[in-house]
């Protein structure tokens, strides 16, 4: 695989080069996940990382999330940098225990005796007629507890410049995927080019409403920004990329802008991503806003199997449009 | 304590101070606790010495060791100040983990001690990924994980049994069976009483011993060890024990039957070594006394200086979330500042 | 003739207006009831009839008069004065704030004052002013009965843009969903046009009449025009929109205007605030939320412990004597909708930053709701003004005569500094004293200077 920076890379692929570079580059980092050595991971994230690093550092384990979670985090008390592949985030539920009241809670329990440099890769999200129990999108979940950094990229270069990031980074990170994504192409950086966790992204400029979105959902909202400025409207998209640290100053020096915001979450709505973005963004800029914030969430229910109700569930441009025309108070056609 | 091999006098004089000093350490504790200086759960292990002890004895300084909540006892075995323990109980600025763990969640990575763990079956996967960071960088040393009887019908010890076989770690399972999980009994618990073959499921080697005899443990663990060391493989030994206190200080513990607590009373690990002690002359009474005093005096000193240690502060609060930190404000939580 | 006077109802009072009689000429008053409301330089007060029997009244409505004149008899049914009554004390005055359209001075609408009839939609909503639920904006069909006026639905920012602009949003009609006022509509009516989409239409829609539909109204709402009043184009003046000062303003343009003519220097100083920014993150941890001192409230204790240490700092002048003034009172300048005022924390070199924080807090809360009583903001021996949050690194402040002096405080950020020959980077603020040169010359201004910045630079000594 060629790591030439001019030529558009898969999703997937920027991945791959970001974990062969951190395992050529650390000998303390070893990946470990179902799948991911023989059968080059679910989504062909880790191909040919088997053959280039050996069994020792590219390792499949039996099906058993909180079990191989577990070992990883302690591997991670021991100095060593595990990369954990959670087949989809629907399986880390198995490893909450392991995640929440370990990995989280490790550096500060003790005292910051130890800590705990592990990443913990998984992707999430719906689109593909899975069902319930296989599309969900729980970044809520992780984002919430103090102690584990949540780490969301949209872009080829996010997923690589983020993903070496993490891995270098001294805590828990959770960094999750969107099975929506692996095969988007763009630009990535070298092997040197990090990205901090923290640093907020304006996908587009504009001035007559601020759109939020993050991993799958920012594709959506540019789409929605495309339809907006042919009736004359020009959305600001931003995304924050990582929820903890989340970059406030930039979200809140848009809306402060434009006096308008609507955030893309693909989580539910109740108690969630867009929630508690709102009440920041509430706290931040309740003087500079013209409209309560509006929110585009998945559905409020198990996600179902059939196609059409699955689109209806899922966020889609037209709702993102929808809920910019409503918030600035113009008129739906 | 050095690792196994031929027990010397002063080795067995070394556990007998040891659980001396656990014994002590834990009824000072009950008294703290009472008077309202310690606070939340406090586990008492009073009953459990010979199997903390003999464990310990028989591990090499740099093995590295995990527990549960119960594990006041494996800190002072592997050597850690009785101060900064009694320190952490009460929830001071001197105690071993600046008063964030308390009772519970007691570490001391310098003497390889790696944790107390508060949810049952938890810990155990750390203490597998311990020993498999040892195999990743050939190192020689054996994680031992400590674990109860109840934690055994978790579905993560299956897990780690099956990892553990699969891969070859250098790992002991030290099941510590002390026949109850909170209140409810192994027989109410556990469709077969003996804990053990579960692990020979996975192709682990595993036998159970006399959890009460300091001397039998020490004896079990250290050829457990001696095993995971030089022929890397996995073992697992349940040792048979009691504790003769409530599970915890909430515990009224008047479920179980007072006669079988008498039972277990006279095979106090502490007097059943004494007698051994004495028989084969490795000490004398007079010495035995001397010794008491001795560790009454340090635990005192020791809750004397957790007294009178000061609160931490409370802008520490936010301290030590990340070993990265992003922030300095503890209600400012996700914000990058 | 026993006669009523216009009262002093503040240390700095000179003048009042009569705002409203409560009683009419003639009737018959009992002592303590409302009488009239009488508006000071800094606030709106009752003032209580001081004896029973017959009001006849002197000054009229809307008369500006000087403390001491004469505003109305009480005397007998015959017309005979009762006795001889002085003015009801400031002390006995009922600080209750009104609710007053005509003079703009915003006042909170808290419903205490029931018992003034008359009481209007509040010119301009203080920014504290609690927020109604939003469905009252979206449906205001079902808007829940207000105890004093209408409730305005307006976006914050509306409202913002409005309350600095001194517009009363009652005169504005929202375009907004369910009618809600938003910016457009505020900017319309500064402009005095009717509020338009300030998105440029699609090309396709284009030939359809703009149509604002509010979300859950069937109708779509016609904008309309604001009542605005038609500006009226004066001498050369360029058209524009018009306002009279409100009596608040004019006391400021006429004291600031005094207080230049004092002969004053200002000598700057750079404050090191790692510490303290250290210090207040440490506070903001142990103490609750209505207690965390600012940067500022942490200046007024360092600059209360400096005056107790020199007390001529706070020497005035005061005809051909020099007047030490008791006690260490410290004026803490506030920015009010329309204005600014100068609450006083009392003997703050008595207190702690907590209870300064606490207590600067409230005055600041109550000052922007138009409650403060007139002895909460008089009696300043020196006065301290902060621009730091508004991102000014420095600025000279105009004295708050008769004080002395005022400090004025930049805001606190990071700066290169040279510290035992290393560029380093610490937090730096900028204070700058500015001091009446009749009584206090360079050197003691200089060493109080530096005696707060000391203080400032060591928080621990604050909080002694």
């Amino acid at each position: 695989m060629s790591t030439d920076t001019a030529k558009p890379v898969a999703y997937r692929d920027a991945l791959n080069q970001a974990l062969r570079e951190e395992l050529a580059r650390d000998p303390d980092v070893f990946l470990l996940g179902e799948d991911i050595a023989g059968f080059d991971g679910a989504f062909k994230v880790t191909r040919g990382l088997l053959q280039e690093f050996g069994p020792q550092r590219v390792v499949d384990t039996p099906i058993t999330e909180a079990g191989f979670t577990g070992l990883a985090i302690g591997a991670a008390m021991a100095g060593l940098r595990p990369v954990v592949e959670i087949m989809t985030v629907n399986f880390a539920i198995l490893a909450m225990d392991q995640i929440v009241n370990n990995a989280a809670k490790i550096h500060y329990m003790f005292g910051g005796q130890v800590s705990v440099p592990i990443v913990i890769r998984m992707p999430g999200g719906g689109g593909h007629q899975l069902s319930s129990q296989h599309s969900q999108t729980l970044d809520a979940w992780f984002a919430h507890v103090p102690g584990l950094k949540v780490v969301c990229p949209s872009t080829p270069e996010d997923a690589k410049g983020l993903l070496k990031t993490a891995i270098r980074d001294d805590d828990p990170v959770i960094f999750i995927e969107n099975e929506g994504l692996y095969g988007k192409k763009g630009p990535v950086g070298g092997p040197d080019d990090l990205i901090p966790f923290g640093q907020a992204v304006v996908r587009r400029a504009g001035t007559h409403c601020t759109v939020i979105a993050h991993s799958r959902m920012v594709w959506v909202a540019l789409q929605a920004a495309e339809e907006l400025a042919a009736q004359g409207v020009e959305v600001e998209v931003i995304d924050p990329r990582t929820f903890r640290p989340l970059d406030l100053d930039t979200l809140a020096g848009s809306v402060r802008r434009t006096g308008h915001a609507v955030i893309v979450d693909e989580g539910w709505p109740e108690y969630g991503i867009s929630a508690g973005l709102a009440t920041h963004l509430y706290e931040a800029c309740f003087d500079w806003i013209d409209a309560p914030i509006g929110r585009v969430n998945c559905a409020d229910v198990p996600m179902p199997y059939a196609k059409n109700l699955e689109q209806a569930a899922l966020p889609q441009p037209a709702d993102v449009v929808a809920a910019v025309l409503a918030n600035i108070g113009r008129g739906i056609a | 304590m050095t690792g196994p091999g031929a027990t010397e006098p002063q080795d067995m004089r070394d556990m007998f101070r040891s659980m001396l000093l656990i014994r002590c350490f834990e009824e000072k504790a009950s008294e703290e606790y009472m008077a309202g200086r310690i606070g939340g759960f406090l586990h008492l292990a009073i009953g459990e010495e010979a199997a903390v002890v003999g464990t310990v004895s028989a591990m090499r300084a740099d093995d590295p060791l995990t527990s549960t909540y119960r594990e006041h006892g494996q800190a002072l075995a592997r050597g850690t100040d009785p101060r900064s323990v009694m320190a952490e109980l009460l929830g001071r600025s001197t105690g071993l983990c600046g008063g964030r763990g308390g009772s519970m969640h007691l570490m001391d990575k310098a003497r390889s001690f790696y944790g107390g763990y508060g949810i049952v079956g938890g810990s155990v996967p750390l203490g597998l990924g311990l020993a498999y960071a040892i195999r990743y960088r050939g190192g020689d040393q054996v994680s031992v994980t400590m674990f109860g009887d109840g934690a055994t019908n978790q579905g993560v010890v299956a897990e780690c049994f099956n990892m553990a076989g699969l891969w070859d770690l250098p790992i002991v399972f030290l099941i510590l069976n002390n026949q109850y999980g909170m209140g409810t009994s192994l027989e109410h618990a556990s469709a077969e009483e003996d804990l053990y073959p579960r692990a020979e499921a996975y192709g682990i080697p595993a036998w159970k011993v006399d959890g009460m005899d300091v001397m039998a443990v020490r004896g079990a663990v250290a050829e457990a060890t001696r095993m995971a060391r030089e022929e890397r493989s996995p073992v697992c030994v349940e040792l048979l024990a009691y504790r003769y206190r409530g599970h915890s200080m909430s515990d009224p513990d008047t479920v179980r039957d007072a006669e079988e607590k008498e039972r277990w009373r006279l095979r106090d690990p502490l007097i059943t070594f004494e007698r051994v002690l004495l028989g084969e002359a490795v000490m004398t009474a007079d010495d035995i006394s001397a010794m008491r005093a001795e560790v009454e005096e340090q635990v005192e000193d020791a809750a004397t200086f957790a007294e009178q240690s000061p609160e931490v502060p409370v802008g520490e609060l936010a301290d030590d979330v990340y070993a990265n930190p992003f922030n300095d404000d503890a209600r400012g939580g996700a914000l990058m500042r | 003739m026993p006669e009523m006077f216009m009262p002093k109802l503040s240390d700095t009072m000179e003048e009042g207006t009569i705002l409203r009689w409560i009683k009419a000429d003639g009737d018959q008053v009992a002592k303590g009831e409302p009488l009239v409301e009488i508006e000071t330089d800094k606030a709106t007060m009752t003032v209580e009839a001081p004896d029973d029997g017959v009001l006849s009244i002197i000054a009229e409505e809307g008369d500006t008069l000087d403390v001491g004149a004469p505003i109305a008899t009480i005397g007998d049914a015959a017309g005979a004065p009762t006795g001889v009554q002085s003015v009801a004390s400031p002390g006995e005055a009922d600080p209750i704030a009104t609710d007053e359209v005509a003079t703009g001075i915003p006042t909170a609408s808290d419903g205490t004052a029931g018992t003034i009839s008359g009481a209007g939609t509040p010119a301009i909503t203080p920014s504290p002013a609690p927020m109604a639920p939003q469905h009252a904006a979206t449906s205001p069909a079902v808007a829940p009965p207000a105890t004093s006026g209408t409730r305005i639905a307006a976006s914050p920012l509306a409202r913002n843009i409005a309350a600095h602009a001194g517009l009363d949003l009652s005169t504005v009609t929202g375009t907004g969903p369910g009618g809600r006022i938003v910016k457009r509509d505020v900017e319309a009516a500064l402009s005095g046009n009717p509020a338009a989409e300030d998105v440029a239409q699609p090309a396709p829609a284009a030939a359809a009449p703009p149509v604002v539909a509010p979300l859950g109204s069937a109708a779509p709402v016609q904008p309309v025009p604001p009542k605005m009043p038609p500006p009226v184009p004066r001498g050369d003046w360029p058209a524009g929109r018009r306002t009279p000062l409100t009596h608040l303003q004019q006391v400021i343009s006429r004291r600031m205007t005094e207080a230049h003519q004092v002969p004053d220097f200002t000598l700057e100083r750079d404050v090191d605030t790692t510490a303290l920014a250290a210090a207040r993150a440490d506070l903001r941890v142990a103490l609750p939320e209505d207690q965390r001192p600012s940067v500022n409230d942490m200046v007024v204790r360092a600059v209360a412990m400096a005056v107790r240490e020199r007390p001529d700092m706070a020497s005035r002048l005061d005809g051909d004597d020099l007047l030490v003034p008791d006690g260490v009172h410290v004026g803490v300048a506030v920015s009010v909708p329309g204005g600014l005022i100068v609450p006083v924390v009392r003997d703050a070199d008595q207190k702690t930053v907590p209870q300064i924080a606490a207590e600067v807090r409230d005055l600041a809360r109550r000052g922007r709701a138009g409650t403060l009583r007139p002895n909460e903001m008089e009696g300043s021996a020196i006065s301290v003004t902060n621009l730091g949050m508004f991102g000014i690194d420095r600025f000279h402040a105009v004295i708050n005569a008769p004080e002395p002096a005022i400090l004025a405080v930049g805001r606190s950020v990071e700066r290169p500094v040279v510290l035992d020959g290393h560029v380093v980077v610490r937090e730096v603020m900028t204070l700058s004293l500015s001091v009446d040169h009749r009584v206090i010359y360079g050197a003691e201004a200089a060493t109080f200077l530096g005696r707060v910045a000391e203080l400032l630079e060591h928080p621990a000594a604050l909080l002694v």
